[in-house]
Parts: structure tokens; C-alpha cells; sequence
């Protein structure tokens, strides 16, 4: 691991830099997009982002609705019944899901809008239904986890059964349920399959819109790992794969961060002092 | 001693003499078909602390649990018979039109359990979070609560410097007195308490005492007990249960039973079962 | 005002499970609609033969099939025992520092990108292949299989780790109390006692190996014949997909595509049950 590691580094240092995100393109025109960038990553960086952004917009709401839902609400079918749907969703290859995508779109075409083609909202939707049961069961699996008395005391405090939920089960479950979107979010980056099928090309530039095609990290790194020409290339798709893991262990980083913020902030806790550590173990 | 006729209060005869704070009838509790509880009536007077005591398995925490309708956050628990509690000078039908949500009820009745049960979150945020959440108070009221209900419990010198420190810091005693301020902050109209000192220490145990006997004249108290010798020491009522069954009831006024005598009667029930 | 609220939030609860169960049929219900004109259109014999010839009008896609099996179950026989391993090195048969840094290790490791290891395999793996074997690209079977099993490797590590986390704090003072020390109580009590997790996580292993595209795409060759050596280069059914759909050819290749999709489907529902049935069967036991 370490060695794959070192050697992306010294591949793949060399290549970072202006160039390989704007190609020879002024930064700011390239940013603003005011100049098309060819050769360079950005606009698979911006691809990857919104791509992202969409997918977890998609995804969020209907998942951990879901695994809240199985968690407390369920009847004891229900939940078997979708449990156990959720797991056979788990396990479609994300090419299956790529073609579901794929048959989608050819349905679409036959039916309600003939112009349909892959485009940057078909991936979403693709990956999002990918993420989905990861998100399902994290958030099932951190509810589920939680001591029963936890209820109990929320129930004796004469909280209703939203409002345990609401102000005691969900705060004492968000680490779990945020590794969960974490875990989803990285896999929404990750994966190359799914876009490959719904909308990734080569060269788009920025997206440019909901029902364009667009360009995605992954895909690039795939893409030049089949099609180099020269040593230039080789080692622009080494700092590719730098720039994409840097984002998937950004991803990581921030979700600890806003884990312990969060934490912070329900438990209304104040760690400042420090005679009160002195206390505490006194 | 309390006196149940010494706090009569002539204007709220009309609606019932409160000399109740609570009172079953024909009760009967299953789980998934198992009767648990056999048909059980029993009057909690409005002032003083009714015991609950038995072998394990006998029923009291269900019993107990019938109050605030926590039975049913259990699963498959099915409950029979009529159980009135009064609630801000009115005897209330707890399974009445008023609490077809049960949590309308239970902000009326404190419930202090077994392990305490803090909240892993602060010392104040403990007390704040119902107030705010379930009885939806605005911030200089809980304010005043959390103090007052710290106060009572006892726990204001030992805590007020530290208010923003996990709870869960706090010895298991404190914990369970946090517990108690927490109840008390919510003023309730019924104190229920699950062998609030099983988990402690015998001095933690000792001061929970004390406190409940400075608690006592202002809320009626429904607790389940496993020491025999606390039970005696506390009890206004004693009730003894076995087998999902009343086997007996005492009043202090005419006399409370000697340990000796109770430890028999509890090693019989279980000859006769 | 809280009524209102709760209500509403059960309504949106509700709602998200129906959107979830809805979703799973979507994709079950598209796929097999699609794969089914195939066999009702006298396509099926064609398909689910040994020979893949678009130009001859041959579409048989069985030979992918066992490619898909044979990279997926070698990725697994050299995955697993190897996940297993470390579980154990993170479970005191090694220094306590040692385990940490592997257990933080394998968690940086999910977070590598699929893409990744492809990339790199191709120019630090392949190369090394194509000088052991003397011949051919160094695109092979042994290369996919290596890569999958070290792609799958996290994921199976983890499980185990989980499940054995947990027995084991249930376990140590029992068995310290018995006398025994770390590694004794780990092989007596902990491994035997988590035996559905190691074949959770080889399920998961499988499954994972099956569904996985970039590495075959990527690095088995992607030649469609029947697997019959290490050193031959094969096209697993994900890869196929792939391929076909990237490079656009006939529309008369797609019904083989509905059908790759189906079957990859099936077999990981049958996992799935499998895993299932097993697990009660234990619990009922």
C-alpha cells in the first residue's frame, strides 16, 4: 500500500501543478469559464463536484428517511420485506446499475422525451440509487445500535416519538449515520462504471447544465490509462489519480471535522476549562 | 407524618377530593399473551410515598410502569382494566381522549429508573432538553427550573461551577440525582422511581434517601424497592406483590410490618408459587 | 404545533420508504423487461451459447460468465485468507501499534478510488507479469485477480474486524479468567464464534469481485474466450457491458448486455439468500 502510495507521489508530483488543472488557460478564465480548458482536469474536477453534489442531494433525503423509517417506524414485515430489498439493491454491480441507467434512457427516448441522452442528472439518479442502501443501513444500523433505554428515557420524559427521534436518538446516532454518508459519498466519487454508461466523456468542458454531458475524475484517470501518447500524459494521469484520492481523503477529513463539530453542538458541551478536567478525575 | 386530610383543598372538591394521586382498577398487562399483571386495583394516596416491593419477576416494575404507559414502548405489550391519575388537580382516565398521545401524559409524571440514565450529553443540557423539547419553554423559565430543580436534589453546590461538563463525569449518585432534577424540573404531578439505589453505593443510597424524605410532602412517590430494610424506612404505603398479584397492603398510620416478618412472608410467596 | 410536526415527519418517513422500495423494483423491473424480448424474440439459445462472434452473428456470453466466476472466486481464495490473516494481526498476534496502524490503514484503503489501483497496476504489475510469463501483454487472469483480491481486501477485513471486535469483548475476561492469554482466546473462543461473519465477509468479498468492472476492464485482457489458464486473457460480464456499451456497436450485441445484467443480478441475489438463509438457519440453532 505504501509503495502504490510512494509511487503515485513521485509519478505524479511532477505533473501537479497549473498546467495539468488549466492546461495553458488563465486560471481565472478557466474558473469562470469564460475560456474552454482542453487539456487540463479542471473541468473533470467541477464534473466530479457537481456530480457529487447532486447524487448526495438525491440520495440523502430518501435514505436516511429510509433507515430512520426501518429503524423505529416499521412493522416487523415491512422491515423484513424491505431489508431485505435493500440488501439485494446493495449488491447490483454499479455496471448493472450503468445499464439500468442505460435502459432507462432508452425508455425515455420511446416515450416522453425523444432528445433524452446521457447526461449529467442520469448519472446522479444512477448513483444515487447506488449509494442508497449504503446510506439505508448505516443510518438503520447506528439507530438500531443505540441502547433500548435511550427510548425508554425519551419516552419518560414525555418527548413524543419525533421528538426522541429528533432531539435524542438522531444526535446520539449522527456519528454513525455520518460515516455512513461518508462511506456513500466516497463511493458516489469513486465510482467510474455507472458514469461510464450515463453521461462521462472525454472532453466536455465544464458542465453545463443538468442535461449535458460532462467530464469526471475517474473517468479521466480510466480514460488516459487506455489512450496515453507520450510521457507527458503518463504522467499527468499519475497526478489525476493524486488530485482524485486527495478528494476522496478531503471527504474524510471533513467528515470527522463536522462529526466533532456536531457532537459538540448537541451535547452542549464546553471543553475549554481546564479545571474541569481536574475535577473530574479528582 | 403526612396527613391526607390536612391538605384538603375545598376548591377542587368539585371535580374529585384529591386525596388520590392516582388510582388502578381491574389492571391486567400482558406480553406477547403472558399475563404479567393479574388483575390489580390499588389507590396511591396524594402525599407520601407508596413502595412497591417483591421477589424479581413479580410484576413491580411493570406495575410501575403502567402510570406513564411506558408498557408500551415495549414490544408486544397489551394493556386491560382502568387507570386514573390526577394531573394539575384533575382526575385524569390516562387512556382517556386527552393522552391518546401517551407523551401528553408522561410530562406530567417524572420517572426516575434503575441505572441512571443520563443523556450522553452536558449537565445542563440534561435538564434543558425536555423542558425546551417537550414542554416547550422559553429559555428564562428553564433557566430558573434547571437551578430550582438542581436545588432540591441537592446537586447545585456540586454541579453549578461545571454545567457544560458531560454527564456522564458525574458519580453514579449524582448521575441518579441528576436524574431526579431532571423529573423534578418538569413538575411533575407524579413521582415514579424504579429502584432508584440499586445501582449506588450505600452512602449514594443514603442521601437519595434523605432526599426523598425532604421530597415526600411535595410529590406523591410511586417506587419499586429491593431493600427490604429502605422500603420500611420510607414507605407511607406498602404494597406487596407477588406473582403479578397484590399479596398485601400496609399503611403507616396503622402500622408497617417488622423486616423480619416482611423477609418471611417474601421467602413464603415463593414456597407457594 | 408538535403534532403537526410528528405527523409530518412520519408522512415523510413513510414517504422515503416508498421511494426506496420503488427504486428496487424500478431496477429489477427495467432490466428483466429488457432482457426478456431477448429469449421470447428466439434470441436465448444464441445467447446463453460458448461462442462470442458478432461478426458471424454469434452472441454467446457464456464464456464471460466463467470469467466473471473464476477472476471473482481466485480474487476471493487469495483475498480472503489474506483479510483473515490480518485480522488476526489486528486481534494481538502482533503489537498492539502495529494492529492500530493497520486497522487505520485498511480504512484510508476503502477510500482508494477503483480507478486507482487499476491505473496503477497497469504500469508497476503488468509489466512484471509480461517479463514472468515471457509472453503476451501481461493482461490477464492472475493480474485481475491479484488486484481484485486486494481491492476487495478492506471491505472483508473490516467485516471480519467488526463482528470480531465485538465477540471479543465479550469474550476476554471469560477467557482470561479461564487462563488463557490474547492469541489463545482469539483462535479458541473469538474465531470459532464468529464463523458466520468470515463467511459474511466472504460473501461480501464475492460479490464485490463479481460486480467490480474497472479491473477487468482494465487489466484481464478482455479477450472473449473460455478461461482455461492464468496467463490467458478473458472478459468478464461487467467488463462486457462496458465495452459493448463504450464502443457502440450493433444494436444486435445490446440484447446480450440485458442479459449480462441479469445474470450478475441473479447471482448476487443468490448470495444474498444464500447468506440469508444461512444466518437464520444459525440463529434459529
Amino acid at each position: 500500500m505504501l509503495a502504490l502510495v510512494g509511487v503515485l507521489l513521485r509519478n505524479g508530483t511532477g505533473a501537479l501543478g497549473q498546467a495539468l488543472f488549466f492546461d495553458s488557460v488563465p486560471p481565472l478564465a478557466a474558473i469562470t469559464g469564460q475560456v474552454p480548458v482542453w487539456d487540463g482536469i479542471w473541468p473533470a474536477c467541477v464534473g466530479t463536484l457537481s456530480l457529487l453534489a447532486l447524487t448526495m442531494l438525491l440520495a440523502l433525503g430518501p435514505g436516511i428517511g429510509c433507515g430512520i423509517y426501518l429503524a423505529s417506524y416499521a412493522s416487523p414485515r415491512i422491515k423484513a420485506l424491505l431489508g431485505f430489498a435493500i440488501d439485494l439493491l446493495a449488491g447490483v454491480p454499479s455496471i448493472v446499475m450503468g445499464l439500468f441507467g442505460f435502459t432507462l434512457l432508452l425508455t425515455l427516448r420511446h416515450s416522453a422525451a425523444p432528445n433524452a441522452g446521457p447526461c449529467l442528472l442520469l448519472a446522479s439518479c444512477c448513483l444515487a440509487l447506488l449509494v442508497l442502501p449504503v446510506l439505508v443501513s448505516t443510518t438503520r444500523g447506528a439507530l438500531e445500535a443505540l441502547p433500548r433505554q435511550l427510548h425508554l428515557s425519551g419516552a419518560a420524559l414525555g418527548l413524543c416519538r419525533w421528538k426522541t427521534m429528533r432531539h435524542i436518538l438522531l444526535p446520539a446516532a449522527a456519528r454513525g449515520i455520518l460515516s455512513g454518508v461518508l462511506l456513500a459519498a466516497g463511493r458516489a466519487a469513486e465510482d467510474t462504471a455507472v458514469i461510464m454508461l450515463t453521461g462521462a466523456v472525454a472532453n466536455a468542458g465544464l458542465p453545463a447544465g443538468l442535461t449535458a454531458r460532462f467530464e469526471a475524475l475517474p473517468f479521466t484517470i480510466f480514460y488516459r490509462s487506455s489512450q496515453y501518447r507520450d510521457a507527458l500524459d503518463l504522467q499527468q494521469g499519475f497526478a489525476t489519480t493524486l488530485v482524485l484520492l486527495a478528494l476522496s481523503l478531503a471527504l474524510l477529513a471533513a467528515a470527522t471535522r463536522l462529526q466533532r463539530a456536531l457532537d459538540q453542538r448537541w451535547q452542549g458541551i464546553r471543553t475549554n476549562r481546564p479545571t474541569q478536567h481536574a475535577d473530574r478525575h479528582a | 407524618m403526612p396527613n391526607t386530610t390536612s391538605d384538603f383543598n375545598p376548591t377542587e372538591q368539585e371535580t374529585q377530593p384529591i386525596e388520590r394521586a392516582a388510582r388502578l382498577k381491574h389492571v391486567c398487562t400482558f406480553f406477547d399473551g403472558v399475563q404479567v399483571l393479574h388483575d390489580i386495583s390499588l389507590e396511591i394516596p396524594a402525599h407520601g410515598i407508596t413502595v412497591l416491593v417483591g421477589r424479581s419477576g413479580s410484576g413491580k416494575t411493570t406495575l410501575l410502569r403502567t402510570f406513564n404507559r411506558l408498557n408500551e414502548c415495549l414490544p408486544g405489550c397489551r394493556t386491560r382494566g382502568s387507570i386514573h391519575v390526577s394531573l394539575k388537580g384533575q382526575f385524569m382516565d390516562v387512556h382517556g381522549p386527552a393522552f391518546r398521545d401517551a407523551a401528553r401524559l408522561r410530562i406530567h409524571i417524572g420517572m426516575v429508573f434503575q441505572t441512571p440514565d443520563v443523556l450522553p450529553v452536558s449537565i445542563r443540557r440534561n435538564i434543558e432538553l425536555p423542558l425546551r423539547h417537550a414542554l416547550g419553554l422559553p429559555q428564562a423559565d428553564i433557566d430558573e427550573r434547571l437551578q430550582q430543580a438542581l436545588r432540591e436534589s441537592g446537586l447545585w453546590e456540586e454541579v453549578s461551577e461545571r454545567l457544560h461538563a458531560p454527564a456522564e463525569t458525574l458519580s453514579g449518585g449524582q448521575q441518579q440525582r441528576l436524574c431526579l432534577a431532571r423529573s423534578l424540573a418538569m413538575h411533575p404531578s407524579l413521582l415514579l422511581l424504579d429502584e432508584p439505589t440499586a445501582s449506588l453505593d450505600s452512602v449514594s443510597a443514603r442521601t437519595i434517601e434523605a432526599l426523598l424524605q425532604t421530597l415526600r410532602r411535595r410529590y406523591p412517590v410511586v417506587m419499586v424497592s429491593h431493600s427490604l430494610g429502605q422500603a420500611l424506612r420510607l414507605a407511607d404505603r406498602l404494597v406487596l406483590m407477588n406473582n403479578g398479584r397484590i399479596q398485601h397492603i400496609w399503611n403507616r398510620q396503622d402500622g408497617l410490618p417488622d423486616a423480619p416478618t416482611l423477609e418471611t412472608m417474601l421467602e413464603d410467596d415463593t414456597c407457594c408459587t | 404545533m408538535s403534532v403537526r410536526e410528528s405527523r409530518i415527519a412520519s408522512l415523510v418517513l413513510g414517504a422515503s420508504a416508498i421511494i426506496v422500495a420503488l427504486a428496487v423494483l424500478a431496477v429489477f423491473a427495467f432490466l428483466f423487461k429488457f432482457a426478456l424480448p431477448v429469449f421470447t424474440g428466439g434470441q436465448g439459445a444464441c445467447i446463453l451459447s460458448g461462442v462470442w462472434n458478432p461478426f458471424k452473428g454469434q452472441f454467446g456470453i457464456l464464456p464471460m460468465l466463467a470469467a466473471s466466476l473464476c477472476i471473482s472466486l481466485s480474487a476471493l481464495l487469495i483475498g480472503w485468507p489474506l483479510a483473515l490473516g490480518l485480522c488476526c494481526c489486528m486481534h494481538g498476534f502482533t503489537p498492539r501499534p502495529l494492529g492500530r496502524f493497520l486497522s487505520i490503514l485498511l480504512r484510508g484503503m476503502t477510500a482508494f478510488p477503483t480507478v486507482v489501483y487499476g491505473f496503477a497496476a497497469i504500469f508497476l504489475l503488468v509489466p512484471v507479469m509480461r517479463e514472468a510469463l515471457g509472453h503476451g501483454s501481461g493482461l490477464n487472469w492472475a493480474t485481475a485477480a491479484l488486484i481484485l483480491s486486494l481491492v476487495t481486501l478492506p471491505t472483508m477485513t473490516l467485516v471480519m474486524d467488526a463482528g470480531m471486535h465485538q465477540t471479543e469483548r465479550r469474550l476476554r475476561l471469560t477467557g482470561a479468567a479461564l487462563g488463557l492469554n490474547r492469541q489463545q482466546v482469539f483462535s479458541h473462543l473469538v474465531l470459532p464464534a464468529c464463523r458466520s461473519d468470515l463467511l459474511a465477509a466472504a460473501a461480501l468479498g464475492f460479490a464485490r469481485a463479481l460486480g467490480d468492472t474497472l479491473i477487468p476492464l482494465m487489466l484481464a485482457g478482455n479477450a472473449p474466450q473460455w478461461p482455461t489458464a492464468a496467463s490467458d486473457s478473458i472478459r468478464t460480464l461487467t467488463a462486457h457491458i462496458g465495452l459493448v456499451l463504450a464502443t457502440d456497436s450493433s444494436s444486435a450485441t445490446y440484447g446480450s448486455l440485458f442479459v449480462a445484467g441479469c445474470l450478475l443480478l441473479l447471482a448476487n441475489m443468490c448470495v444474498q439468500l444464500m447468506l440469508r438463509t444461512h444466518l437464520r438457519t444459525r440463529g434459529a440453532a
